[in-house]
């Protein structure tokens, strides 16, 4: 008889013996100690940590992160006491006693499994009390009570049951706790470091790669997902369970359990198969509507497009469901008749009826396509109109169709935090809709696998009417008329490519700044940055005028829209950086959608900046009112949010092959959304353009990616482009991964081409000239080639044709490097002169910029806060363009009234590594009786190489070491850390083992500015720098060393640590010790040694203390 | 109370017969089993207590089957194991209410007194709050008789109470299972200590070798010994002698040498004079005599 008194009581007595276990009880005490001062120092501001806000800045990442982490231990610890009770039961004489007592087999199991499960139960209880009350009286975020519940229901209940059940049929078969044990810790430890990680987050139970961060907005994002991964471990554990039951070593006694144990069993794998298999199914569903949709698209691409002119959307939100009305004016703006229509819309909108002048007319609606055929063709320069009706949800398998798989399938996830990717929202209390889920027919078909580029926007007259709960507000372009209490309308007043669609419970703050509407919408109750921002208030006006005039005089377009709103939308919306265009789906006609909370969003982590400002006015003694800091801080956050292009918000687990963009960039505003420039011939042009308007990508040398990754994905692209022209990237689909960098470094170096040769204020004024006059509609290559031609005599057209068939790139040698300061008049100018060679076949461009001092601290630390108090951005004080034809030398020359403190040479796309040669001036020594030198000019090349000069730096191939396996099994297993890259970043806290290249530009070296380095160990590690000396005689022998690698923790690395190398000369072997700490920036002597004809080398071994760091070697014959 | 035994045998996988078609009826009261080690009492006895199951023949309690009422016959059961010496992490009381909760006992406050009645009864109310584990060997095997008591037990099944334990301990405890067979209910006691059964059993059944070889009262057995029970006035000399020829109880100095008491069949060379047998003397003689015949006949 099933008893749920036995159950109860058995229960009860495993949970009172449980709870006496010592084991149990440190484990409870290091765990609730551990996750204490975990959400101490995460969540609250009691240490004033230096903690990312994405940390804390959902409500719901708190109780995530605590249950994450608790369910990784517990999950553990439930291991050893689901096996324990067997253990037990079989070492104990006195279980017989207990065995003949009147309970069924299934009430004692389930009664053992409750009582262990129950200790969790209140362990979970236990860790949720102590993080709630933490985070309510203490926490730097709210509190979402709901996902205080839904943690320990999806993360820690079905993996308990799970690892129970399966503790116990692995117990009941091998009958061995030590056995048990190391199998579960093996399943447990690859499930979690690799099952999980490396193959699919199905297969980790623990659900640590799963995405389950949870929306103040939406929830989760990803119900039925949830559903399967826990329910498949729900009923497994279940399933497992009721094995047990069957199998277990007692003289059953009759009851309904056991009766349903096996259907139960069966039932249990059933749910567990299905389980299995709807996940397998998800994404090959979306791999089969993909594959219909690009051969639909592929197919219909040959018949004409119509171009849709006027579009006025009516459109009914019903909880799931959209019920829209879409009446569409267009133009045949083809040559040639157009005898049939396609629109394409998304494939989960259905549509039921398509009506031509009142008359219904015949449709054929599949694969994201309605094919209309029209009574009569509709002649070249005609216009029609169709009323189109269509209801159903947004189907997220046909977004994206330009992104691959991989790129698909790359989880979002920050810290331990996963997030669902989501691309669209269609719930009863949230509706997001973008042009990319084509919530909307539009002309044509939308994507074409074999030529992305002729993706096509035009400009379209927009009018949404909206109709849904009266207590949503509803968001989208245009001017707002609320009819009544349901129905909102927009009116957009000039055309635009795309509309969107944003219906949530917001709140909104709006300032109108010179006749532009400034809001900001957030999520009802979301108002952290309140208190960061509560003294702006009066100034707010002038501080935006200032922030958009600035960004508008750097960029040269001004803002076309009378309206430009910040909203806030769930942590789950992701959007991916195209190929052909630097507009991200976060960036719609007047909107930025910022992520929920700032999540992720660096400069919207006023807290840290906060600290930031108060850590520097503390060491500068300065004082600063608080609304001047306030202002700072609004000023940061907008310039490095929307402004920034390269301020990316990456996730780590993103591929490193591309840069990210900025999502949140309001440069689209300015371009992608009003100006187009079309051609047939040339469909490339209107993304290089739009590159070449953003302005360029500021990867620094002193940036800390830099550090961390040695090559920036930009020089990836001028890498690839080395091996092949950008014609073979184009026709490669398989590398499409990086083609955005390659089209964006080589449409740089275009547009600098084109600087160099018209100069850059002729070809703005050209450029703003065209633009000016066709705002809001497509403007043709030919007008831009017209006006060039007229007023250069330059053939754009020619230009683009030998820029697509180029191959190979230039290389750039900088020598001479002089700076001197004078005297003119009364005036102190400075003077820095140098020589560039390009000894390449490619002719090429380069651009030169000066940084005053006091700009990024001098090109040293620099990072986070080094711009407090000023603009915020690095202003150089000059810019120069300089074209170097194939094989030629220049000597060139500048001369400031500034001091300079640093100079950039950004080499645009050439095979120099890095692209940006960086030189910092220590001092400018006055120099009397000089005159001035200004401008380029070519000379005679020089010798690269002085005669009797010998130099090895570490490219060369006689630069030798011998490194050990550094890799060890585990690694290799888990496939940590990518060691496909030649060059790799420098982590200071975890110094490579063997010898590594880097790059920096301060390093020694032809085009490539590399060195290797190593931790500092006991000196059994050397590299050896190999010559073949031709005519023997004494040498000086001099070492490259550069500070290159100090930075970032000043004073802490190289701790004045000597450097050994040891010079094999014919006297022997001479030890030389360099102090690092006094060594000049440079080439160092290290002594005259003779050396007689044949073989000599110079060897460096990792003796040391931080990095060691091997770069070049020079002898100089005497 | 009935206890039908038929035919019943329990043959383990390597091939040894552990219970070798057993025939018994056991009624209401106190019944012994007695036989020497490896005779197949606790495989019996585990047949019994529903912990394994027989090779063949059945068991029938009153009417019920104890392959198909497993559960009913359970709830009629008390069971002392062998060795009852390891416990889980429970105090004596606690252990005690574990027993008695899952004996059916639902009302926490019946069952709390019962639990307090019954360590008073087996003497360990003053240790309720120690571990069960740190009692000594006696107390608990005195929680074990306890645990095995409460929820009134219609069929009590102690197997080997007593191995190790001190007189005077074993003496306590053959005074709680006296007190316990006034009562209706089945007490089976299985013991190689001849005693325990003399002074407690109503009827009893040797076992040898997996099969009954006795089966009645205590008086039958012992009558079937008399007069094959000697004293032997023995000197220094021919103590060895008769050790080897006889199966020797017991041995006192005495002043010209040694008493000593044999069992025979009859008394060769030696004059003895024939004494009253008690338990342990019809045991040694049943063993030694009558058995041997039987096994002869079976095997």
């Amino acid at each position: 008889m099933l008893s749920l008194y036995n159950i109860t009581i058995i229960a009860k007595f495993e949970l009172k013996t449980l709870l006496r276990s010592w084991f149990l009880r440190i484990f409870i005490v290091l765990s609730l100690a551990f996750l204490f001062m975990y959400d101490l120092v995460t969540i609250t501001n009691v240490f004033k940590p230096f903690i990312p806000r994405s940390m804390y800045a959902l409500p719901s990442s708190t109780p995530y992160i605590n249950m994450v982490l608790f369910n990784l231990a517990q999950a553990v610890i439930a291991v050893f006491l689901s096996s324990d009770f067997f253990k037990r039961d079989r070492k104990l004489n006195t279980t017989e006693a207990i065995y003949i007592r009147s309970m069924s087999n299934s009430s004692y199991i389930l009664g053992k499994a409750i009582g262990i499960l129950f200790v969790f139960v209140i362990l979970n209880v236990f860790v949720l009390v102590l993080t709630g009350t933490i985070h309510y009286f203490f926490g730097l975020s709210d509190v979402n009570i709901y996902a205080y519940f839904l943690y320990p229901l999806v993360i820690s209940l079905p993996t308990l049951v799970f690892i129970i059940g399966l503790t116990f049929f692995l117990m009941g078969v091998i009958k061995n706790q030590a056995i048990t044990f190391i199998i579960l810790l093996g399943y447990i430890a690859s499930a979690i470091f690799y099952l999980g990680p490396q193959i699919d987050p199905i297969f980790d139970y623990t659900t640590m790669w799963f995405p389950l961060m949870y929306s103040d907005f939406v929830g989760f994002g990803n119900e039925y997902e949830i559903l399967i991964h826990r329910g498949l471990y729900l009923f497994a554990g279940i399933g497992l369970i009721f094995l047990t039951i069957l199998m277990f070593k007692r003289l059953p006694q009759e009851d309904l359990i056991r009766k349903l144990s096996l259907p139960g069993t069966i039932i249990s794998l059933i749910v567990v198969l299905f389980s299995i298999y709807s996940y397998i199914l998800i994404p090959i569903e979306r791999e089969s509507l993909r594959t219909d949709i690009y051969t639909a698209n592929y197919e219909s691409s040959k018949i004409p497009r119509v171009t849709i002119t006027d579009n006025t959307i009516s459109l009914t939100h019903k909880k799931n469901h959209l019920e829209c009305r879409s009446e569409i004016k267009f133009v045949n703006k083809n040559e040639e008749s157009v005898t049939g229509y396609i629109f394409n819309l998304n494939p989960g909108l259905i549509v039921t009826s398509v009506t031509s002048k009142n008359k219904n007319i015949e449709f054929v609606n599949e694969k994201g396509l309605i094919r209309i055929t029209p009574d009569k063709q509709l002649l070249s320069g005609n216009s029609d109109s169709l009323l189109i009706f269509y209801e159903g949800q947004i189907d997220e398998n046909a977004c994206y169709l330009d992104m691959d798989d991989e790129r698909l399938d790359e989880s979002k996830r920050q810290f331990v935090f996963g997030i669902k990717k989501r691309y669209s929202f269609l719930t009863e209390n949230y509706v997001l809709l973008t042009n990319e889920n084509q919530w909307y027919p539009n002309s044509g078909v939308k994507y074409l696998r074999n030529n992305p580029f002729s993706y096509k926007t035009n400009f379209i007259n927009f009018k949404l009417n909206v109709t849904t709960d009266k207590n949503l507000n509803v968001l989208s372009q245009g001017t707002e008329t609320k009819l009544n209490e349901y129905e909102t309308s927009f009116n957009m007043s000039k055309p635009i490519p795309f509309i969107s669609l944003i219906i949530g419970d917001y709140e909104k703050r709006s300032i109108k700044v010179d006749s532009v509407d400034y809001s900001l919408y957030t999520f009802e109750g979301h108002n952290y940055f309140d208190e960061y921002l509560n003294e702006v208030g009066d100034t707010l006006g002038t501080l935006i005028r200032e922030l958009k005039n600035n960004y508008e005089t750097k960029i040269g377009l001004e803002y076309k829209f009378n309206r430009l709103s910040l909203i806030e939308v769930p942590v789950q919306y992701t959007t991916y950086k195209r190929a052909w265009t630097v507009a991200q789906e976060s960036g719609q006609p007047e909107m930025i959608f910022l992520t929920e909370n700032g999540f992720n969003v660096e400069a919207a982590d006023f807290k840290l900046y906060k600290q930031g400002q108060e850590r520097f006015s503390d060491r500068s003694n300065q004082v600063i009112l608080e609304k001047e800091k306030q202002g700072q801080m609004f000023n940061n956050f907008i310039s490095s949010t929307l402004f920034d292009q390269s301020r990316n918000m990456r996730f780590r687990s993103q591929s490193d092959l591309q840069s990210a963009g900025n999502p949140f960039s309001i440069f689209p505003n300015y371009y992608s959304y009003v100006y187009k420039v079309s051609s047939d011939s040339y469909p490339l042009f209107n993304t290089l353009f739009e590159g070449y308007l953003k302005g360029d990508e500021d990867d620094s040398p002193f940036s800390r990616r830099r550090v961390m990754e040695a090559i920036t994905p930009i020089e990836k692209a001028a890498i690839s482009l080395s091996e092949k022209g950008i014609a073979a990237h184009l026709s490669d689909t398989l590398k499409k991964d990086i083609l955005p960098d390659i089209l964006d470094i080589k449409g740089d170096y275009l547009f600098n081409m084109l600087k160099g040769m018209i100069s850059t204020e002729k070809l703005s004024s050209i450029i703003n000239n065209i633009l000016s006059n066709s705002p809001n509609s497509e403007i043709d290559l030919e007008v831009f080639h017209k006006k060039i031609l007229e007023e250069t005599s330059i053939d754009i057209y020619s230009m683009m044709d030998e820029w697509y068939n180029q191959n190979g790139l230039p290389g750039y040698l900088i020598e001479k490097i002089e700076n001197y300061r004078f005297t003119e008049g009364n005036r102190e100018k400075y003077q820095v002169r140098f020589t560039v060679t390009n000894p390449e076949n490619v002719s090429g461009v380069i651009k030169t910029s000066f940084y005053a001092a006091g700009g990024r601290g001098g090109g040293r630390g620099g990072g986070r806060f080094g711009s407090f108090g000023g603009s915020g951005a690095d202003e150089a004080i000059s810019e120069q363009i300089l074209l170097l034809g194939s094989k030629q030398t220049l000597e060139y020359g500048i001369v400031l009234d500034e001091e300079p403190r640093r100079m950039n040479i950004n080499t645009i796309l050439s095979l120099n590594l890095p692209l940006d040669i960086e030189k910092t001036f220590e001092e400018f020594e006055e120099r009397k009786k000089v005159k001035p030198f200004i401008g380029s000019f070519p000379v005679e090349q020089g010798r690269l190489i002085n005669s009797g000069e010998i130099i090895i730096d570490n490219e060369d191939s006689t630069f030798t070491f011998v490194n050990t396996s550094d890799r060890s099994m585990l690694k290799q297993l888990l496939d940590l850390g990518n060691d496909d890259e030649k060059y790799k970043g420098v982590r200071f806290w975890n110094p490579p083992n063997n010898w590594t290249a880097t790059i920096h530009s301060d390093f020694y070296g032809k085009y490539i500015h590399s060195a290797h380095f190593i931790g500092g160990s006991d000196g059994s590690k050397s590299v050896s720098w190999n010559t073949e000396i031709l005519s023997g005689g004494y040498y000086d022998v001099y070492a490259y060393i550069s500070n290159a690698l100090t930075f970032g923790r000043r004073g802490q690395n190289n701790s004045n640590t000597k450097y050994h190398y040891k010079i094999h000369n014919d006297d022997g072997v001479e030890d030389v010790e360099v102090e690092i700490n006094n060594a000049d920036k440079g080439w160092n002597l290290l002594g005259r040694y003779y050396f007689s004809e044949g073989n000599c080398k110079v060897e460096l071994t990792d003796e040391g203390e931080g990095l060691i760091i091997a770069d070049a070697i020079k002898w100089i014959a005497q | 109370m009935k206890i039908k035994i038929d035919h019943l045998s329990k043959i383990y996988k390597n091939g040894n017969k552990a219970v070798n078609d057993v025939t018994l009826d056991i009624d209401s009261g106190m019944f012994g089993l007695l036989g020497p080690n490896g005779a197949g009492k606790t495989t019996l006895m585990r047949i019994l207590a529903t912990l394994m199951t027989a090779s063949s023949g059945d068991v029938k309690i009153n009417d019920l089957d104890i392959l198909n009422d497993r559960g009913a016959i359970r709830s009629m059961l008390g069971f002392l194991p062998q060795d009852f010496s390891s416990f889980p992490k429970l105090k004596t009381w606690e252990f005690l209410d574990y027993s008695a909760a899952l004996a059916g006992i639902k009302l926490k406050k019946e069952r709390m007194h019962l639990v307090d009645a019954m360590l008073d009864k087996v003497g360990l109310l003053e240790f309720r709050d120690r571990q069960a584990k740190k009692l000594s060997g006696g107390m608990k095997r005195r929680l074990g008789i306890a645990q095995a008591l409460i929820g009134d037990p219609k069929i009590l099944i102690v197997d080997e109470p007593t191995t190790g334990l001190d007189p005077e301990e074993r003496i306590r405890f053959r005074n709680i299972l006296s007190d316990m067979s006034r009562k209706e209910i089945v007490i089976i006691l299985s013991t190689h200590i001849v005693g325990d059964i003399s002074s407690t059993c109503k009827k009893m059944a040797l076992l040898n070798k997996g099969s009954v070889a006795f089966n009645g009262t205590p008086d039958e057995l012992i009558d079937l010994a008399r007069e094959h029970v000697f004293r032997i006035e023995a000197f220094d000399s021919d103590l060895e002698n008769i050790k080897a020829n006889y199966p020797v109880i017991s041995t006192i100095p005495s002043e010209n040498g040694w008493d000593v008491e044999v069992v025979a069949n009859k008394l060769g060379d030696y004059k003895g004079e024939i004494i009253e047998p008690n338990l342990e003397h019809a045991y040694m003689y049943f063993m030694e005599y009558l058995v041997e015949d039987e096994t002869v006949k079976v095997y």
